[in-house]
């Protein structure tokens, strides 16, 4: 990969990648410092790397970044010891995508990047364990989880009905 | 096969896992026979191995659990209904066809299902592709980046040397003060102004001079009739009141002091050096200056100074010999503790006409 392609990969998957970040983390400050991160190692890498494999080797920096990050910052792991589902009526929120972003934070990070990748990028699982690291079958019960964790939230935000969808999307 | 204590835990480990071929087996038992510490370890193992589950092929399992088997190969985790191990395999496309239908059945037959299933249908994350990366521009690398940062490590170095330069070299602000008139301003504005009316003689007190150049005062010791030809340029801004406004050509009763005059007076420090081509639009005006500080003899102008006229000598004794009859004024530098030019003035008698100051 020469420097065109690298600039390319720039034009093609910053807004991927910090959006990937920015939904995990939700820190502009540190996304911003991951993304960078996450480039530089691409762009260290960039002479022995084939273009084609750029996107997932970029994901992988950003995973492998942000879960670094996460196990340093104490203040995480706080948050995942205190998961529980709040009691929530719908009508507080705006969009059912805005309640699922708060289900989200109430993840493992794994769970979420697993999650995340397989929404917004729509990687195939086993490329999904590529870039985690995680296995196949780790990365198929995350999503499993994911899911029903997400519709029980839902429920758990008051939405029980089609209506109710209707009101919100 | 040697057989010693480094390895017959190994060998005993496949002997019962049938690993072994017949003559290691044998090899095997022979040495066990011959070693009651093998031996012991062998029962050891075998106690072991009796210990764990073997194959049953007589049990089966529950035809129910079979079942719900069968739909989790991807997502077996059991502890959640079956429903919604299905709705997770629609909402992530990859049900079969079969279980597509049976979850299209359990949808149908049951409301609560069919709630779940509408649930299930929005739960992804939808991308937003509003959002993008505010810093793209600055993780792109170019071969030109390097240039632009050899360019602004000189500028910054340039930068760096003339705020020292400007620091540490205070002369220069005086240099700037003579070019730029703010010592002309001084002589013609404020202090002449305050000279009072000007007594009419009929006798013309002092030989007006006018110098355009070093090297034609030098080389010609012109007179003053010599080189009046020249016409002085006056800003607006350096006029004087009309009563003492200059003429188109300096009359004899006045003199235009030159750049030469105030390098005299500095001349005492080397590092200043002004252009004797320029004249400061400076008029004095003898007649006001002779009535108010003089004696009534008249004045003339001495220097200060010796070092550095040696061009500029006959120049200086020409205005020494013009001014002569008159009390002279100095113009005078004076200077602070630090050695630094603190002001310029003309010295008329014993009254100072402060001209400059820092």
């Amino acid at each position: 990969m020469n420097i065109a392609d690298y600039n390319k990969c720039v034009d093609q998957y910053a807004d991927f990648v910090y959006r990937f970040l920015m939904k995990s983390l939700r820190n502009e400050a540190v996304v911003k410092d991951l993304v960078q991160d996450s480039f530089e190692k691409l762009w260290r890498a960039h002479e022995e790397l084939d273009a084609q494999k750029a996107k997932p080797y970029l994901f992988r920096c950003a995973y492998n970044a942000m879960i670094d990050y996460i196990r340093q910052d104490r203040r995480t792991s706080d948050l995942e010891q205190s998961v529980n589902i709040p009691q929530h009526s719908f009508n507080q929120y705006t969009g059912i995508q805005e309640i699922l972003q708060q289900a989200m934070q109430l993840m493992k990070p794994e769970q979420r990047s697993v999650i995340l990748l397989r929404d917004l990028q729509g990687y195939q699982y086993q490329e999904i364990a590529d870039i985690t690291g995680l296995s196949l079958a780790q990365v198929k019960v995350y999503i499993f989880r994911g899911r029903v964790f997400l519709k029980q939230y839902l429920e758990k935000a008051g939405i029980h009905s089609h209506s109710d969808l209707e009101e919100l999307v | 096969m040697k057989i010693h204590s480094e390895n017959i835990e190994a060998l005993i480990v496949d002997y019962f896992d049938g690993a072994l071929n017949e003559q290691q087996s044998k090899e095997l038992e022979r040495a066990m026979a011959q070693n009651a510490e093998y031996r012991q370890l062998f029962n050891e193992y075998r106690a072991a191995m009796d210990c764990t589950v073997g194959e049953d092929d007589t049990l089966s399992a529950p035809s129910d659990l079979v079942e719900d088997m069968k739909h989790t190969s991807d997502f077996d985790d059991k502890e959640f209904p079956f429903f919604d191990r299905l709705a997770v395999l629609v909402t992530e496309g990859i049900a079969t066809e079969t279980e597509q239908k049976e979850y299209n059945d359990m949808v149908l037959s049951d409301d609560s299902n069919l709630s779940s299933a509408v649930l299930y249908s929005h739960c992804k994350i939808q991308d937003d592709n509003n959002i993008r990366c505010p810093y793209k521009q600055t993780l792109k690398h170019s071969r030109i980046r390097p240039l632009w940062y050899a360019l602004a490590a000189a500028a910054a170095v340039s930068a760096i040397f003339f705020a020292v330069r400007v620091i540490y070299a205070p002369a220069y602000d005086i240099d700037a003060a003579l070019i730029s008139g703010d010592i002309a301003m001084n002589f013609s504005g404020r202090e002449v102004q305050t000279i009072s009316e000007p007594v009419q003689t009929d006798e013309p007190t002092i030989i007006p001079q006018q110098k355009t150049d070093a090297p034609s005062r030098n080389s010609s010791n012109s007179t003053t009739a010599e080189s009046d030809n020249v016409e002085p340029s006056l800003p607006d801004e350096f006029s004087l009141p009309a009563k003492h406004s200059l003429p188109e050509e300096p009359s004899e009763n006045q003199y235009y002091i030159s750049q030469s005059d105030i390098q005299l007076a500095s001349a005492d420090i080397p590092s200043v050096a002004y252009p004797t081509e320029t004249m400061l639009p400076v008029a004095v005006d003898w007649d006001a200056l002779d009535q108010s500080y003089g004696d009534g003899q008249g004045i003339s102008i001495d220097f200060i100074g010796e070092s550095g006229l040696a061009n500029l000598k006959e120049d200086r004794e020409q205005l020494r010999r013009r001014w002569r009859e008159r009390q002279n004024p100095k113009i005078c530098v004076s200077y602070d503790d630090e050695g630094k030019k603190d002001a310029i003035s003309l010295l008329i008698g014993n009254k100072e006409l402060r001209v400059w100051s820092r």
